[in-house]
């Protein structure tokens, strides 16, 4: 458990911290007593975990999207009590639903996304054709989300996101409908955003070495509960993987340098040939 | 740490692409200010061609006359347009323009296609609380009946619209999201509960009083009165500059409830507010005409395909065609049997129905 107590001191700390939190759906108690951070700014931070662990609601707990107890606190401040809409101007969750298919171009999702928190300005046509530069889909500006693939909706949700400048972004899954060529691209310019702005950006992910390999802290759940928390390199121990994915593996690094999960064997299966 | 690909480069979008963004968003907003343009000039037309046309004919100078210079006009032509004519058509498109920014609203908060104050159960409920204070003789000094039945049909739609709502919250997902079929079955339940209401305050009726009842199930232009028609002009004037304020709440709210959310939306006061202007309009709708079917549900989706999802585009245009459809209904309504005026609600549902047929026909398996 690498999982490190509050300090009783707060003030001053940078990062998105999370203290006692636990969320209830109905009589069921999906987060228990969760503590977990700092997840540090500047930096891209990881929620991994199985299915069912938790890390969705994790991050709505965190964006403030469900009822929890406990507390959330960005660089210090206090998260919980604020209303909706100053939260979410800190604070973008980036639900993993994508954007309904609508007869509503992709320029104006982004407009609508920024006009509901602030007034009209005379750059946001810019400001928004900017992002989808950024995120690579500036030919689709004037297309209906209605005539869009899964993953180029996935990428306006992200722009959208990201074109209301939050202090802390949290990604659920933003990955899932991308090509590899998106993936990577994605992880590339949330990499490079985050460090521009100091943001505190927090992916929740399924590919263990996309983690390992993109994000400097960690964050693993399972069954609600922290099971590690830190370098990703460190935390990922064979028998974390064990207890956590009931897998039969452990870190390599691979001829280029780069960090990979090495699969042995899955519990249940048995052995399993190398690679799979 | 290893980086697999290089960082992805900071491309400043280019000058051309920007200007040409924004000539295509001015370009789109011009063709969107037009169609509503285009529609408010149809709903006019209509409620024209619904003065003049009738068993006595006015000629078109006539009608302009009468309708600018009524004390210059003959006094049968003034007759005629301002205490026959007049009110129908007005009522015509005042209802419709309440039942189309009523039913634009409903299928934005409650996400489903199929939703509309006829087809959930509000104009029902409407119809109850009319009947009530009808057959239980309801009084209030210093009261005209007709507020009073306009209040107890508010009531009870807004009840209806709570009920629908909480019903449908029970079946929701973690993600807010509800499916279509929840809405529209509890929507069918609201309508048999409140239609089975009805017809028991029928049979427990008088002989008179049940004349009466009859007008509010079928749904009839022709008991139109000024103060109706002033009362509905009022709501209008009053909801729709809220849902205007809304819009962009309301075209965030149509991405997703938990994107809606997430951009710091708060649904749930969206949804509460949005619901008690639809009960409102839609129980004012019922209170003066009886039941109107499907000009709420038909009137929407005309406004999505002309002018898209912007809802601040959307809400008036929805509004503009609802009234354009019952404008022109009304006017089917006097024509359709010489002599015979049918009650607008036959007509609007024998229409209605092959587009409702249409919308189930194009959804999505599973959608």
């Amino acid at each position: 458990m690498n999982t490190r107590r509050p300090d009783t001191e707060q003030s001053g700390e940078q990062g998105l911290r999370v203290q006692g939190l636990s969320v209830r759906h109905g009589r069921h108690e999906v987060l228990h007593d969760i503590t977990a951070g700092p997840f540090p700014p500047g930096r891209l931070c990881a929620v991994l975990g199985p299915n069912g662990s938790g890390k969705s609601t994790l991050l709505r707990a965190m964006g403030g999207l469900v009822p929890s107890r406990g507390q959330v606190l960005l660089h210090g401040q206090v998260l919980d009590g604020l209303d909706l809409r100053a939260r979410a101007r800190l604070c973008c969750t980036l639900p993993q639903t994508l954007p309904e298919p609508l007869r509503l171009t992709v320029l104006e999702t982004l407009l609508a996304a920024r006009r509901v928190a602030h007034p009209a300005q005379e750059d946001d046509v810019p400001a928004a054709l900017g992002w989808l530069a950024r995120v690579g889909i500036e030919s689709l500006a004037m297309r209906p989300l209605s005539e869009l693939s899964g993953g180029q909706r996935q990428l306006v949700g992200l722009a959208q996101a990201l074109s209301r400048h939050p202090r802390a972004l949290l990604l659920d899954e933003p990955l899932s409908a991308l090509d590899p060529h998106y993936q990577y691209r994605v992880l590339a310019l949330l990499r490079e955003e985050t460090a521009r702005s100091g943001l505190v950006c927090i992916l929740v992910l399924h590919d263990l070495n996309q983690a390992l390999n993109w994000c400097e802290t960690a964050c693993v759940l399972h069954e609600g509960r922290v099971q590690a928390f830190g370098p990703p390199r460190a935390i990922l121990t064979p028998a974390l993987l064990h207890a956590v994915y009931r897998i039969h593996a452990c870190v390599d690094t691979g001829a280029q340098g780069q960090d990979f999960i090495s699969v042995q064997g899955v519990e249940t299966l048995g052995q399993v040939p190398q690679n799979v | 740490m290893p980086n697999p690909v290089p960082s992805c480069p900071a491309r400043p979008t280019a000058r051309p692409a920007i200007v040409m963004a924004q000539a295509a968003c001015a370009a789109l907003r011009r063709r969107r200010q037009l169609v509503l343009a285009l529609l408010a000039v149809g709903v006019a037309m209509s409620i024209l061609a619904d003065c003049a046309i009738g068993p006595a004919s006015l000629s078109p100078s006539a009608l302009l006359r009468a309708l600018f210079t009524p004390d210059a006009a003959p006094p049968d032509a003034r007759l005629i347009l301002w205490r026959i004519r007049l009110p129908y058509a007005l009522t015509a498109a005042c209802v419709g323009a309440a039942l189309g920014l009523a039913g634009a609203e409903m299928q934005t908060v409650l996400a489903n296609p199929l939703a509309s104050p006829f087809t959930l159960g509000t104009s029902a409920a409407g119809a109850f609380g009319a009947s009530l204070s009808i057959v239980l003789g309801w009084h209030i000094r210093g009261l005209p009946q007709t507020w009073i039945i306009a209040l107890s049909a508010f009531v009870c739609s807004m009840l209806s619209v709570w009920l629908l709502e909480a019903l449908t919250r029970l079946r929701q997902t973690e993600t807010g999201r509800v499916e279509t079929s929840t809405v529209v079955l509890c929507g069918v339940a609201l309508v048999f509960s409140f239609q089975a209401l009805v017809a028991l305050m029928q049979f427990v009726a008088s002989e008179d009083t049940l004349q009466d009842l009859v007008f509010w199930t079928l749904g009839s232009l022709t008991r139109a009165t000024w103060p109706a028609i002033g009362l509905l002009a009022l709501t209008l004037a009053t909801t729709l500059p809220f849902a205007l304020g809304a819009a962009w709440r309301l075209t965030v709210l149509r991405m997703g409830e938990e994107r809606a959310a997430s951009l710091g939306v708060d649904v749930h006061r969206l949804r509460r507010a949005a619901l008690l202007r639809i009960s409102l309009l839609s129980a004012l709708a019922v209170a003066f005409v009886g039941v109107i079917g499907f000009v709420g549900l038909i009137a929407p989706h005309i406004a999505r395909g002309l002018v898209g999802e912007d809802q601040r585009y959307t809400l008036p245009a929805s509004l503009l065609s609802g009234a354009f459809i019952l404008s022109t209904t009304a006017l089917l309504a006097r024509v359709i049997v010489p002599g015979v005026v049918v009650p607008t609600g036959i007509v609007t549902a024998l229409v209605g129905i092959p587009f409702f047929l249409f919308i189930i026909l194009r959804q999505k398996p599973g959608a």
